[in-house]
């Protein structure tokens, strides 16, 4: 009898139990597991958008690298700390720049997409397409950002060298502790991953219309891209041979110049070959903030970079460079039927004309001629005075400097050819950037020291 | 040190004490006797407890507090004293006025003693640790808008910490900390990382979350527990391992009904800035002058080279005239604050039926305009024997609470305001919107009125109960409750047309809304049996409980309103709008044995076996467990030399317990949002909820608890000391991980932790006489802790200064270690871990400036009662731990924006080559990281109250009217402290806790 009740027990007890299980069995109703999230094609593409989203905001930090150029002669403290530190390449004191984790951010949301990939079915052909053309997008993207982080915070890499300590190579969405990887192996994955994502566009039959095609990361931008870390790690071959598929598109005369930054569909302008869609008209993102870099920070441009346009250049006009005001590159200035600037223009990430510089610098050993050709077709569309005789680097990064001011790259320009060229920065308190000075390296922030067992 | 008395105050309580101590008339033939009617063995009051005329049926019963008061008596007359489960006491009243009786239980310690089906005895009392705040504080205390104000000091390892804006919850620890500190991002408040560390809140059963603290109304609070060793919370599984804090509301009085009503009114005048004066107009012109501040007045009305003769001479009168214009901001922007607290209860019940009814209004203004509190609240509580074997107990109650403040506050913008600016001015030099982020109107009175937050907040509650007596010793109880609650949020900035005009999204005016509600429901089954045969007794419990909580929230933002319509109904169309919906289940099974031998040897075993949703199926499942013990020594023969006790009980115990707090769902594994409103060219986007750890586990903690129970001198005096080990593995915090991650931090467990210490509690009955009693009660307690494990790791950093490393307490200062100022270029100088000087953007953080929880708190309790008077004060106090001195760091980086800092600042300053001063120069001084210099000892002795109660009913001889009591009081008077801050209790910029006085009437009929 006793056994029969205990085991009538046990039974009412194993019952309770599994019925428990089963009213515990809640899945959350208002989030989407990856298996779900990523059943079709539409929500592939969707993650995709957050990335471009999230790349709208690049423009307020990577142009914060400007300051720690020569293109500025003072900054400063006040408002924006950040950039007065970094003018000073105190890269310690608080608040330290938003880089790193902004682009590993960048990263996180690119692996998202390439992390997925199997999940997402294909049920037709144009799925397929669609499939590949997203995921080849998020692979040149993710080589993007690392050449970010690898440029900023990694010693330079020329192709000679590699074993130095470079970067996290964060492949995974998932949570890891990366131990940085060396350098040389960082810019081999950037390498391989641009290719395989040619690869993968070039395979797909899928072109975009013409309106989107800017805004898309597709073959053009992957390829200037490729010119553009192929020049930064001194592989002129490679640099050239992708800089060579832009030289033939022509630029704007030198009369519609402004139409380059205002008018991006306009018919004659094809000067844009990737750019994100401002976010400011849709009460989604601040303007830029122009107060902190130009009236807060009390930034003032350095008078060589002035000096070296010469008079008709269109570039010169104090609405691209001004000592006191955001140049137009970013901003709908203020006209006669509106006091105030209010709008940021799309953001222009990569332009033909620098593939033209590019191409100039990378055939100037074998070709000076060509060099010249080139870089006098983008002088003249400038209005500059055209070369009479066959540039020499420093005339070429000196070009590269007035095209491509106030667009984040003449630190990495530095960091490259300043011992080659013998260049040396000094500032107002008489801290000194010599060629191949450790400040060329970003003190890998708080951010990821703090935590990571490998750094410290 | 300083001391800050209010000479005036103290004059004016002194007054009104005399105002009321007549001496009671002694020689009357009839006389009033009163009293407090107590357990005589834990020194509990006693409620309900009888008082009869012996051989009549004239009597009274003793009211929440245990307090009765008998008129009308000879010094003949006999009084009987009894109360179910005790042994009644006769005494001959003779002449005196105050009778205070201790009654024995006639019970054994298992037995039950039922009231409405309810035991009456706290069986976890035996072996475990289970502290009471009594009646008396919710209703003698402070009006408060939130009733955990009124926990500070009560006891000994309860740790509050009062914000003392109106209605806001405090931060409220058990014996020690298990989270980190740190600094919001604007360095101003200090954020806990989670919140993973709350002890979990039972409002008659039912969880409830500390937001809806605010809608409980104090006064109907009967009791509060505070279970702290680690058995007592075992039948909380899962949610008690950071202790649990039950609330228990009035229920009825059986006898006559009392009808009590009850009004205080309450002033707080402005109050200052504690340890801080601000720099005068005269020292801050010299300043401006002397930095060459380009906004200030006193360096534009400085005499330039090349100005004309008469230039200078108007330059120089405009100074003079400045010096002499001294404004105090904080006068202009603050009001003196009225608080009202009106309360309505009717108590009674008769043979098988008890009730209690109430409702309360309290309002509360904050220390300007925007800032203030309401409440209203209401409740029925009713309980009925349907027959000798079956009880139903119900209570309701809806509790609706509308808080409003500025989201700027006087304390934030007097530091921008100049000393030479009125309120008259126009332009404010250190105020400029288009430059200043932080800043959205250059008039100071605009930042205040304009930019508000105000939150509404209903709880319904409703619970019914049943208790079954199946058949002798056995037990069946059922209770179902279900509590709702909803919120609504509304922030409103209005739109600034000149900060629009320059292009600053700031300047648009937003307005943001959320409103979230949840619906929590709560079975409970159990079952129960005792026994007791010879010199045993056993009592077994078991059941089961399930708690399903449902939540839905909705939000929206709209950035750009019309100043045309109410603020709060201009949406604009591009508004976006967030959604939530949650459900969690958590489902409990529990047992409890006890087994006592001769009342002498308690023996408790207790188990909860918990499944929660919220974790991935196969972890759902954890055990909780205790097991403890106790020994009633004085029971023992040979004990009796020691008589002077009345109780010497010796009991230990150890318990596992669990903690889920910040666990969620979509912290386990990848989930995606396909909510978000956001949109890229027109397509909507999708992406990560957040970042997950596949690992998460339940943290746990293991507790070994050690006491000594005793009561001394026929029970004068009850105390409690107390150690205790606690253990806590897989410690849960919120914790940085690498950025390139694409994540900043992240939930994990990141190692073990122990806190320990000990604890006394001691009240005691002081002095009593016929007429006087002088009752002291105090607590202390002593709590340290120590990381012993960080998983793989030796140190942990979180954010700009969380630090958690092996061997070290949790909470440490880690901060930059101040050497100085350069006397050659001013400019700041630190110590490296060698102690070399170094620089400021290559020092390196370090502890050993002390730590941030004090390892010593508690409260001392004094209170005086002679005829119909009663004085009482508390003062509370902590010492050994450091505060960040957030105010004078701030004011000092901001001086070159044109702030103003505290008195004296210009004599501090490094100004030229050679100058040896404490301070640099202030353009050198911009870093926000945090420096050993504004690490101060915040040690601190408060007189937290002085609250007078008087009886005039006697006076008055009002027919019907049991009593009519009139109190005065005073909160915040004093503090002793060598913190240079703004209060040792108040971390970040803000204001000291406000002082404030209180009169009331209490009356009884």
């Amino acid at each position: 009898m006793k056994s029969i009740i205990s085991s009538i027990k046990i039974a009412a007890l194993g019952f309770f139990v599994l019925s428990s299980c089963e009213l515990l069995d809640v899945k959350p109703d208002h989030v989407v597991p990856e298996e779900i999230a990523f059943n079709d094609v539409e929500s592939y593409q969707m993650a995709l958008n957050y990335v471009y989203r999230n790349l709208t905001s690049s423009v307020n930090n990577m142009q914060c690298t400007d300051f720690a150029s020569d293109d500025f002669q003072g900054v400063i403290p006040g408002y924006a700390p950040t950039n007065y530190y970094l003018h000073y390449w105190d890269y310690q004191s608080q608040p330290q720049p938003y880089v790193w984790g902004y682009q590993y951010k960048l990263i996180a949301n690119e692996n998202v997409l390439i992390n997925n990939y199997d999940l997402v079915p294909v049920g037709s052909e144009y799925d397929a397409q669609m499939k590949d053309y997203i995921y080849a997008q998020a692979l040149a993207l993710r080589s993007w950002s690392l050449f970010n982080v690898a440029q900023l915070y990694a010693p330079r890499y020329d192709g000679s060298n590699g074993n130095e300590v470079g970067i996290p190579l964060k492949l995974n969405l998932a949570l890891e502790y990366l131990a940085p990887a060396p350098i040389g192996k960082v810019y081999q994955q950037i390498f391989d991953d641009l290719d395989k994502a040619e690869r993968l566009m070039l395979a797909t039959g899928h072109r975009p219309s013409l309106y989107d095609k800017p805004y898309q990361f597709n073959i053009d931008a992957i390829r200037a891209l490729r010119a553009r870390v192929a020049l930064f790690t001194g592989n002129y071959d490679l640099a050239g041979q992708a800089a060579a598929h832009f030289i033939d598109v022509p630029l704007l005369d030198k009369e519609q110049y402004p139409m380059l930054w205002q008018d991006e569909f306009g018919s004659e302008n094809q000067e844009i070959i990737f750019m994100t869609h401002d976010l400011s008209d849709t009460d989604d993102a601040d303007l830029i903030d122009y107060h902190e870099i130009y009236e807060s920070n009390n930034a003032i441009l350095h008078n060589d970079l002035l000096a070296a346009f010469s008079a008709d250049d269109v570039r010169k006009q104090s609405a691209f460079i001004d000592a006191k005001n955001m140049p137009a590159k970013y901003i709908i200035a203020a006209a006669d039927n509106k006091g105030q600037a209010d709008r940021n223009l799309h953001y222009k990430h990569f332009r033909v004309a620098e593939q033209y510089l590019i191409y100039a610098e990378a055939v100037l050993d074998s070709n000076p001629q060509e060099a010249m050709r080139v870089l006098n077709i983008l002088r003249e569309k400038r209005g500059a005075e055209l070369l009479s005789a066959v540039p020499d680097k420093a005339e070429v990064l000196e070009e590269r400097r007035k095209e491509l001011f106030a667009e984040g790259l003449r630190f990495y320009d530095l960091k490259r050819l300043s011992h080659e060229l013998n260049i040396v920065v000094q500032r107002a308190n008489g801290a000194v950037l010599v060629p191949n000075s450790p400040l060329y390296n970003w003190a890998v922030p708080r951010e990821e020291t703090n935590s990571n067992p490998n750094y410290n | 040190m300083k001391i800050s008395p209010t000479r005036s105050v103290l004059k004016w309580l002194v007054v009104v004490v005399l105002c009321f101590f007549k001496p009671v008339a002694q020689a009357q033939i009839q006389q009033t006797v009163e009293g407090i009617i107590t357990d005589a063995k834990t020194g509990e009051s006693l409620i309900g407890a009888t008082v009869l005329l012996k051989n009549t049926s004239s009597g009274v019963i003793t009211n929440y507090e245990g307090h009765y008061s008998f008129g009308g008596l000879l010094p003949e007359s006999t009084l009987v004293f009894a109360y179910i489960g005790y042994e009644s006491q006769e005494l001959v009243v003779g002449n005196r006025t105050l009778i205070d009786v201790q009654l024995k239980p006639v019970s054994q310690d298992l037995e039950a003693v039922v009231v409405f089906g309810e035991n009456m005895k706290d069986v976890r009392t035996l072996t475990g640790s289970v502290g009471k705040i009594d009646t008396k504080v919710f209703s003698a205390g402070s009006p408060a808008g939130s009733f955990d104000q009124l926990l500070q000091g009560q006891i000994a390892g309860l740790s509050i910490t009062t914000s003392g804006e109106p209605g806001e919850a405090s931060t409220i620890r058990i014996r020690g900390n298990n989270s980190l500190g740190i600094r919001s991002k604007d360095d101003v408040e200090l954020v806990s990382a989670n919140r993973a560390n709350e002890p979990l809140y039972i409002l008659n059963g039912t969880p409830i979350s500390s937001e809806v603290f605010n809608t409980i109304n104090p006064d109907d609070i009967v009791d509060v527990r505070v279970l702290k060793d680690g058995l007592s919370t075992v039948e909380y599984g899962t949610r008690g391992a950071n202790g649990v804090i039950e609330i228990k509301t009035k229920r009825g009085i059986v006898g006559q009904t009392q009808y009590n009503v009850r009004y205080q009114h309450t002033m707080k005048p402005i109050s200052g800035l504690g340890g801080i004066s601000l720099m005068q107009s005269a020292e801050k012109l010299a300043m401006e002058r002397e930095l060459g501040i380009v906004t200030g007045l006193g360096y534009i009305y400085t005499p330039k080279p090349g100005d004309s003769e008469e230039e200078i001479f108007i330059k120089n009168k405009r100074y003079k005239d400045l010096e002499g214009v001294n404004t105090n901001w904080l006068k202009e922007l603050s009001r003196i604050a009225q608080v009202k607290d009106l309360q309505l209860s009717i108590s009674g019940g008769a043979d098988d039926t008890r009730y209690y009814v109430s409702t309360n209004y309290y309002n509360e203004e904050g220390g300007y305009n925007n800032s203030w509190a309401d409440r209203f609240t209401t409740r029925f509580n009713l309980d009925h024997n349907l027959n000798e074997a079956v009880a139903i107990g119900f209570d309701s109650s809806v509790g609706r609470s509308k808080t409003s403040k500025s989201n700027t506050s006087p304390a934030g913008l007097i530091y921008t305001l100049q000393p030479y600016e009125t309120a008259a001015s126009e332009s404010f030099i250190a105020r400029d919107p288009i430059t200043n982020g932080s800043h959205y109107f250059v008039n100071p009175f605009d930042d205040l009125y304009n930019r508000y937050a105000e939150k509404t907040a209903w709880r319904v509650d409703l619970n019914t109960r049943l208790n079954w007596i199946i058949s002798d010793g056995f037990n069946a109880n059922a209770a179902l409750g279900m509590t709702y609650t909803d919120s609504e949020n509304s922030n409103v900035n209005l739109p600034n047309q000149v900060v629009e005009d320059a292009g600053l999204q700031k300047g648009k005016g937003s307005f943001a809304k959320s409103e979230s509600k949840s619906l929590s429901s709560r079975v409970n089954l159990g079952l129960d049996y005792r026994k007791h045969f010879n010199n045993h007794a056993i009592s077994l419990s078991g059941g089961a409980e399930y708690i399903e909580t449902q939540s839905w929230g909705f939000g929206f933002n709209s950035i750009g309103i019309s100043d045309k319509v109410d603020p709060e109904i201009g949406a604009n169309p591009n508004a976006t709008i967030a959604t939530s919906k949650f459900r969690d289940v958590l489902m409990g099974l529990y047992a409890r044995a006890n087994y006592n031998f001769k009342s002498r040897y308690n023996f408790t075993g207790s188990f909860r076996y918990d499944g929660s949703s919220i974790l991935p199926a196969s972890r759902q499942f954890v055990p909780a467990w205790g097991l403890g013990a106790a020994w009633n020594m004085q029971r023992e023969e040979w004990f009796q030399p020691m008589a002077v006790f009345d109780q010497f009980k010796i009991r230990a115990s150890y318990g596992v317990n669990y903690n889920s707090g910040g666990i969620r769902q979509t912290l386990g594994m990848p989930f995606y949002d396909f909510t978000n409103s956001d949109t890229y060219l027109g397509d909507r986007v999708i992406n990560l909820v957040e970042f997950w750890n596949p690992d998460l586990r339940f943290e746990r903690a293991r507790q070994w608890s050690l006491a000594l129970d005793f009561g001394m001198l026929n029970h004068r005096i009850y105390g409690t000391l107390e150690g205790y080990i606690k253990n806590t593995d897989d410690l849960l915090a919120t914790v940085d991980i690498p950025a390139s991650n694409g994540y900043g931090d992240l939930l994990r467990n990141i190692g073990k932790l122990q806190n320990k210490g000990f604890e006394l509690q001691v009240s005691a009955v002081t002095i009593r006489t016929d007429d006087f009693r002088w009752t002291t009660s105090l607590n202390f307690a002593y709590n340290i802790n120590q990381i012993t494990d960080l998983y793989m790791q030796d140190e942990i950093k979180v954010g700009s200064e969380g630090y958690y490393k092996v061997g070290e307490a949790i909470n440490s200062a880690y901060v930059k270690h101040w050497a100085g100022v350069n006397p050659v270029n001013g400019m700041p100088l630190y110590y490296d871990e060698n102690k070399n000087l170094v620089g400021g953007g290559v020092a390196p953080q370090m502890i050993g400036f002390g730590t941030y929880d004090h390892p010593i708190t508690g409260g001392f309790t004094n209170i005086f009662n002679y005829g119909h008077f009663e004085l009482s004060t508390l003062f509370t106090y902590a010492w050994g731990g450091v505060a960040y001195n957030q105010l004078k760091a701030q004011m000092i980086r901001n001086v070159k924006n044109g702030e103003v800092p505290y008195e004296g600042f210009l004599d501090d300053i490094w100004l030229s080559p050679g100058d040896v001063k404490p301070l640099p120069y202030p353009k050198f001084f911009s870093d926000t990281s945090v420096n050993s210099l504004f690490v101060e000892n915040a040690s601190y002795i408060r007189l937290k109250n002085i609250i007078v109660r008087y009886n005039l009913g006697e006076h008055l001889k009002l027919k019907g009217i049991a009593s009519f009591k009139v109190t005065a009081q005073a909160n915040n008077l004093l503090t002793i402290t060598g913190y240079e801050g703004i209060d040792p209790e108040v971390t970040g910029v803000g204001q000291p806790l406000p002082r404030s006085f209180t009169l009331g009437v209490d009356v009884t009929f």
